[in-house]
């Protein structure tokens, strides 16, 4: 196969042949090299990756050997899996105690002939079962998503001006404290306005609470410190101060409903719930009474001025607001708040000045990914919409076995290396394709040097979503510009990834690529438009799976290249940097697998009321 | 149409020779001859009609064929011109069911990859339907269409039994390491390698139903046949990185797609290889001396 | 300035019906024939008798499901009313009701022995209404006053009946969004309320509904379905400026047969696969001068040969290729009589053309490739919407194109010999009965034709 690459200048005819321009072509020869060869030189450097290590600890094996002797061997996934073994034990267990038979081993096809991987949550030396990232069985999960869906903003501008105007009430520092007094009590589920009620246990709804948020400082002084968020605090200060201009002068209250409501109800609820307990926590604090006004604060706090974090969807996936396909990429991008320590410096200069800093950077993103697979493609195509029990998969391949971390490294360490002095790259449909297509093919390469990567992303779509995070993210970490990182994971999946192996994921994966191309610049109805408005419920988008985590990204990417401190909103960004929530959305990747380890402690369980625990 | 054809005969037109796929090398070759329909697939092996049946699992040998519909002979259709222009196929004039056949190509060395199987099925055969995977690719046919063009497969140079295989249903593993005898992993353990015979003998059929007897389906490759008939562009074959012609097809087609879709009537005038203006390129062209004088040679 | 282009259309019999007709008296604005069309599917109820009255007897109505229907149940409810007999009655209440002026345009047939309606509402009800719920509103209104007068009854006594009324007219509405799967009175295309998005009204409806009206008949059904397309393409406001000439060129030559090129690639290939198609498709756009090779140098020729084309005429290169891919199509559906497939021709038709012709683009810039690939995995998976005559076609699997996806489904849909669980018997048997009734459904390529070329002077 291989020829040596060394031969005399006489046979250079043989490398190059001429056409008319008389310009020397190179012909296919003249890349060549004994691969295996090659292989022995750059093994030792290969085995100092992040990479190799941690597929050699996952897969305790070589990972670069084509071969498992031990396949067949292993003794079903029953013999591999702690969980799985749990799984069987109550499966046995459920069908003598109910009578009907539940989980069952021994239906289907048999799992674990070949070797059922343990899952190393990357960023971390966390080593879990596959099983625990199971959105259904990981409670850090299943908050993360609830948190986003019990967050709603409600602005309190007009309230207070219909108060001074139409009421004739004073707003002093006393009466805002008293309403949001009243808000924490209202919005668990206590009464306020009517002398005769049934009301909610406090111990169900324990983390239901609202919160203080503006961008002047002087207002902020005015509020008792125990309920206000205070971006100056959660945020590095240059993040903090653009911030708080982005917030400006207006008041808003960030109030997160119960889970349990979430959990009982749906987004509609939540929706609902945040208007009515600010409208009764008004009536009361102001003392209001039942006059025409009132209908003005539950306007203003269900409509004028609510901030919901997802609008309704389209009647075919009809969801009410707050449900996870109705919020945008760009709010999904905000949520993470992995950077929210980080100083605001594009990330260009970052990766440039200092390797350390980029790679943070380059985390940060990583994480936002997390985000968006547990929430769009577990949460929403792996539950809501195809009535699954998630794609594990498809958030695993983001967040575990420090995979896509040791590929952006590694282009990190390149620009650090050979960009000195640059500042940014443009903005430019071609510059991207070719960084692009360099970035595919690398990463091709590489799963096809490690052949325990391919079998850890052992299906096609993991793959191709890998690479359309991957190389457009970096483009749009360099160049700022997250709708140019869009086109290119189209360009990347739908064609690069496509022709260098004829073959991509599932059939229907390159639907949003083929489409996503002639539709990325269009200014017709159904098409276009700025990727962080795009979402779940765009029509060419909401009925295939693996390219949100890579549209998130992009985002999220676009803001750290452009050092921006928000990505779509200010408002949803500061809200999500919030240390009272349940979970954490600095270290996404961390709550995760605390989940995974049964270590997280979830909201809105109704242990207070189950029998015997008065 | 009259005038078209008048216009036709009125010229002497070349004859248009189809190009099929770009790039000089043996990977751009091995693609363009699976492709290319004018050229016979080169037999490998041999495997009786009765085997074949078998291993689909969709009737039992010499069983009839089961029909969805009347023979179109005897079916009374509404007038349509149309419809009697395209000949039937031999399965479709029976009226016969449809079934399918899928075959997962492992990544290793593989002959025939999914994207490359639908561009082959359709460039050479006649009333199919084909649907891409990562794994696998399917292709329904009338049943006795699809026992005829599954022969084809299997016994030519498009199959190979260590790394392409026959999957009714649990069709993944193509991207899994190989077993200890070099064979493409299977959840369901259709198949194994035969050390006696030297080949590979599938103990089950398509839907993993156990076989009455082992069918043989031939040697599995060695890597270094495979190397040879790898369809795929690999580190250790021929990287993919250096692909040029490839590379320069797909960024146009990108780019094309690209400025189509915002406004169609610019791609008159944008070259879509470049970006840049077609007038603006010659501008470029004719400017530069040397280009003119046979670049730095 | 644009370009003016001109074309003949034949039928499919391969008979020219215009010729040299400028493109722009196909669009669906001008051309009196689409007009006609939108016209009458905004303003066409139809009324099941026959199934009202089964549905009073036994106290059927609100249900969910497409087939069955009889998951509601509450025989205690039903009365006994003759409908079918008092049809020509029905229909002249009807026309008095729903009439705005007196001899207005307003039409009721009765067909079937009295079994079925055809209702169309006047014009002064549409062009005063914000939308075309009237045809169903006003349609269903009036007739359960004439058949609460038919049977006597009265809210004094067993009101029940009353209500069972009203819910065997409008299912469960509004309980539920639109009326029930099935409802006696049906518009051709969605409720309004059922509708998704801007401007998709003109469209939606299903495949095997359009396959019914044509009779199938394949050219006619891909002409009759790109008229719905580009219907809707003007109502979406995406055939305007850049995309106008765009547009009619790929909707003439892929619909409505132009130069007889989609006639002329199928007899060509006749035997041949849906690759011998493409070829021929390329074969005619380089004699026709539409693509070429600019130069015989780098890049246009590559080092091993390969040619870049490069389009001369880039609106005329995309009509062709989606002519080519209508052709393909009905070759390969042709050839197999089975539906299944058409959604995999025009997902990898466009993917070889694209590497036959040097990167040049496929139909549509990719959407109509984008568009397949979804159908063909959800019409061959477990996440599947149904067969694939089953799809609207403004679902959201198959609306994603300029209005050049569905056509080609629809050519197919009326090629398959009967290979499907849901064929259009089975779900559409009613407009094969209506058709007969509803001329402007027949020969709609004649008829765009003829329309085109009486207009042609004019634009």
């Amino acid at each position: 196969m291989a020829e040596d690459v060394n031969v005399n200048k006489d046979d250079r005819k043989k490398f190059f042949h001429w056409r008319s321009t008389k310009i020397p072509l190179a012909t296919e020869l003249s890349y060549r090299y004994d691969p295996m060869e090659m292989k022995e030189k750059f093994l030792p450097t290969e085995k100092q990756r992040e990479l190799y290590n941690s597929l050699n600890k996952v897969f305790s094996d070589d990972p670069m050997d084509k071969m498992n002797k031990k396949v067949y061997k292993y003794g079903g996934a029953v013999g591999q899996s702690r969980a799985k073994q749990e799984f069987v034990e109550w499966g046995k267990k459920l069908a003598k105690e109910r009578g009907i038979p539940s989980y069952n081993r021994e239906v289907g096809i048999p799992l674990g002939q070949r070797y059922y991987e343990p899952q190393l949550i990357s960023g971390t030396d966390i080593i879990v079962d596959f099983d625990d990232l199971n959105l259904y069985n990981n409670p850090a999960m299943q908050q993360m998503i609830d948190d986003v869906k019990r967050t709603v903003i409600i602005g309190l501008d007009i309230p207070h001006r219909v108060l001074q105007l139409r009421v004739g009430k004073e707003i002093t520092p006393e009466s805002m404290n008293l309403y949001m007094e009243t808000l924490q009590h209202t919005l668990g589920g206590g009464a306020v306005v009517q002398e005769h009620m049934a009301e909610v246990h406090p111990g169900l709804t324990y983390d239901a609470y609202a919160k203080i948020l503006t961008g002047d400082d002087e207002l902020k002084e005015q509020f008792d410190k125990r309920w206000v968020l205070d971006v100056d605090k959660e945020f590095h200060p240059e993040r903090a101060e653009k911030l708080k201009k982005g917030i400006g002068e207006s008041l808003y209250v960030v109030t997160r409903n119960p889970t349990l409501r979430v959990r009982m109800a749906d987004g509609g609820a939540i929706k609902r719930g945040s208007a009515i307990a600010s409208t009764m926590a008004f009536v009361a604090s102001y003392r209001l009474t039942g006059e025409a006004v009132i209908s003005d604060f539950a306007y203003a706090a269900k409509h004028a001025q609510q901030i919901a974090m997802g609008e309704i969807m389209w009647q075919s996936r009809s969801r009410a607001e707050n449900e996870p396909g109705g919020i945008p990429y760009g709010y999904w991008a905000d949520i993470c708040t992995a950077e929210s320590y980080l100083e605001p410096k594009p990330f260009f200069s970052a990766v440039v000045e200092d390797l350390d800093e980029g790679k943070r950077q380059l985390d940060a993103a990583l994480e936002a990914g997390t985000i968006a697979a547990v929430a769009l493609e577990n949460y929403w195509l792996g539950v809501y919409m195809s009535g699954g029990i998630s794609f594990t998969s498809a958030s695993a391949v983001v967040m575990a076995g420090n995979i896509l971390d040791d590929f952006v490294y590694r282009f990190a360490e390149l620009l650090h290396t050979y960009f000195k002095g640059h500042e940014r790259f443009p903005s430019k449909w071609m510059t991207g394709r070719a960084i692009t297509e360099t970035a595919v093919q690398y990463m091709m390469e590489v799963y096809e040097k490690y052949p325990a990567l391919f079998e850890y992303h052992w299906g096609g779509g993991l793959r191709m979503a890998v690479m359309g995070i991957i190389g457009p993210a970096l483009l749009s970490m360099t160049t700022g510009d997250a709708m140019l990182g869009n086109m290119l994971v189209n360009y990347a999946i739908g064609l690069i990834a496509k022709e260098g192996w004829v073959r991509t994921g599932f059939s229907g994966q390159e639907v949003q690529d083929h489409i996503g191309m002639p539709y990325s610049c269009s200014l017709r109805a159904e098409e276009g438009g700025l990727i962080e408005l795009r979402g779940m419920n765009t029509p060419y988008i909401s009925y295939t799976a693996t390219h949100s985590a890579a549209a998130v990204a992009q985002c999220y990417a676009g803001m750290m290249g452009r050092g921006s401190a928000w990505c779509t909103s200010p408002l949803v960004k500061a809200a999500f940097a919030d240390p009272h929530l349940i979970f954490n959305f600095r270290e996404p990747r961390k709550e995760i697998a605390r989940g995974a380890l049964r270590e997280f402690e979830p909201a809105g369980e109704r242990d207070i009321v189950r029998p015997g625990r008065r | 149409m009259a005038e078209l054809k008048r216009r036709r005969r009125g010229r002497k037109i070349k004859k248009y020779k189809p190009q099929l796929y770009p790039g000089p090398d043996e990977v751009s070759e091995r693609r363009r001859f699976a492709m290319d329909a004018s050229r016979r697939l080169k037999r490998f092996r041999s495997i009786p009609d009765d085997n074949l049946v078998m291993l689909l699992g969709h009737r039992h040998p010499g069983e009839l064929y089961l029909s969805i519909h009347p023979p179109l002979d005897e079916l009374v259709e509404k007038y349509d011109p149309v419809k009697n222009i395209v000949e039937p196929t031999p399965g479709a004039r029976a009226g016969d069911r449809i079934r399918f056949i899928l075959f997962t190509d492992s990544v290793y060395y593989p002959p025939m990859a999914p994207w490359l199987r639908a561009r082959a099925y359709l460039n050479r055969y006649r009333g199919i339907d084909t649907v891409v995977y990562s794994s696998r690719q399917l292709l329904e046919m009338r049943e006795r269409d699809l026992e005829a063009v599954s022969k084809e497969l299997i016994e030519t140079n498009l199959f190979d039994p260590g790394r392409v295989a026959i999957r009714g249903l649990t069709t993944h593993g193509h991207s899994l390491r190989l077993d200890e005898d070099g064979l493409m992993f299977d959840a369901r353990r259709r198949y194994k390698f035969d050390k006696e015979i030297g080949e590979v003998v599938y103990i089950k059929n398509a839907q993993a139903e156990i076989l009455d007897m082992p069918i043989p389906v031939g040697r599995p490759m060695s890597e270094r046949e495979a190397r040879g008939q790898d369809v795929t562009y690999r580190w250790d074959v021929a990287p993919y990185k250096s692909r040029t012609e490839i590379m320069s097809v797909i960024a146009r087609y990108g780019t094309a797609r690209i400025i189509g879709g915002y406004n169609p009537e610019l791609l008159d005038e944008i070259d879509p290889l470049y970006g840049v203006r077609y007038d603006e390129i010659d501008k470029i062209k004719n400017n530069s001396e040397k280009y003119k004088n046979g670049g730095g040679e | 300035m644009r370009k003016e282009y001109k074309v003949s259309v034949y039928n499919d019999e391969g008979k020219e019906i215009a010729e040299n007709v400028p493109i722009k008296a196909f669009h669906p604005l001008r051309n009196p024939y689409m007009r006609e069309i939108a016209w009458t599917l905004k303003r066409t109820a139809i009324v099941n008798l026959h199934k009202i009255e089964t549905m009073l007897s036994e106290g059927k109505a609100g249900w969910t499901t497409g087939t069955g229907q009889n998951e509601v149940q509450m025989p205690w409810y039903g009365f006994d009313v003759d409908l079918i007999g008092h049809a020509e009655y029905i229909a002249d209440e009807l026309k008095k009701m729903i009439q705005v002026e007196k001899d207005d345009d307003t039409e009721i047939k009765v067909i079937e022995n009295g079994q079925i309606l055809i209702v169309k509402v006047p014009k002064a009800r549409l062009i005063y209404a914000g939308d075309y719920s009237p045809t169903f509103t006003s349609t269903a209104v009036a007739l359960g006053q004439i058949i609460a007068r038919l049977a006597n009854l009265t809210p004094l006594e067993e009101p029940y009946k009353l209500g069972l009324l009203k819910n065997v007219l409008w299912g469960r509405y509004p309980q539920s969004v639109t009326p029930q799967k099935g409802n006696p009175i049906s518009l051709i295309i969605k409720y309004p309320s059922a509708l998704e998005g801007l401007g998709t009204s003109l469209k939606s409806t299903i495949i095997n509904h359009i396959v019914a009206l044509v009779d199938k008949r394949t050219l006619w059904g891909a002409a009759l379905a790109t008229i719905l397309e580009q219907l809707s393409q003007a109502e979406m406001g995406n055939n305007i400026g850049w995309y106008e000439n765009y547009n009619l060129l790929g909707s003439v030559y892929q619909g409505f047969n132009a130069n007889n090129m989609v006639l002329d690639l199928i007899k060509e290939n006749k035997s041949g696969s849906v690759y011998s198609v493409l070829v021929s498709t390329l074969e005619r756009a380089i004699e026709d001068k539409i693509i070429e090779v600019k130069s015989n140098r780098y890049p246009d020729v590559q080092p091993s040969g390969y040619k870049l084309y490069s389009p001369k005429d880039f609106l005329l290169w995309n009509a062709y290729a989606l002519a080519g891919m209508m052709a393909a199509v009905i070759v390969n559906v042709g050839a197999s009589r089975a539906l299944q497939s058409a959604g995999a021709v025009l997902s990898y038709f466009s993917d070889i053309l694209a590497f036959e012709a040097g990167g040049l683009p496929d139909g549509d810039c990719g959407r109509v490739m984008g568009t397949a690939l979804g159908y063909t995995f959800y019409t061959h998976g477990v996440f599947g919407g149904a067969g694939p005559g089953m799809f609207s076609l403004d679902h959201v699997l198959t609306r994603h194109t300029s209005g050049f996806f569905n056509p080609c489904i629809v050519a197919a849909a009326c090629l398959d010999a009967g290979t499907q669980t849901f064929t259009p018997e089975v779900s559409s048997g009613i407009y094969f009965t209506i058709r007969k009734h509803l001329p402007e459904f027949d020969r709609p390529i004649e008829k765009v034709a003829e329309a085109a070329e009486e207009i042609k002077n004019e634009v």
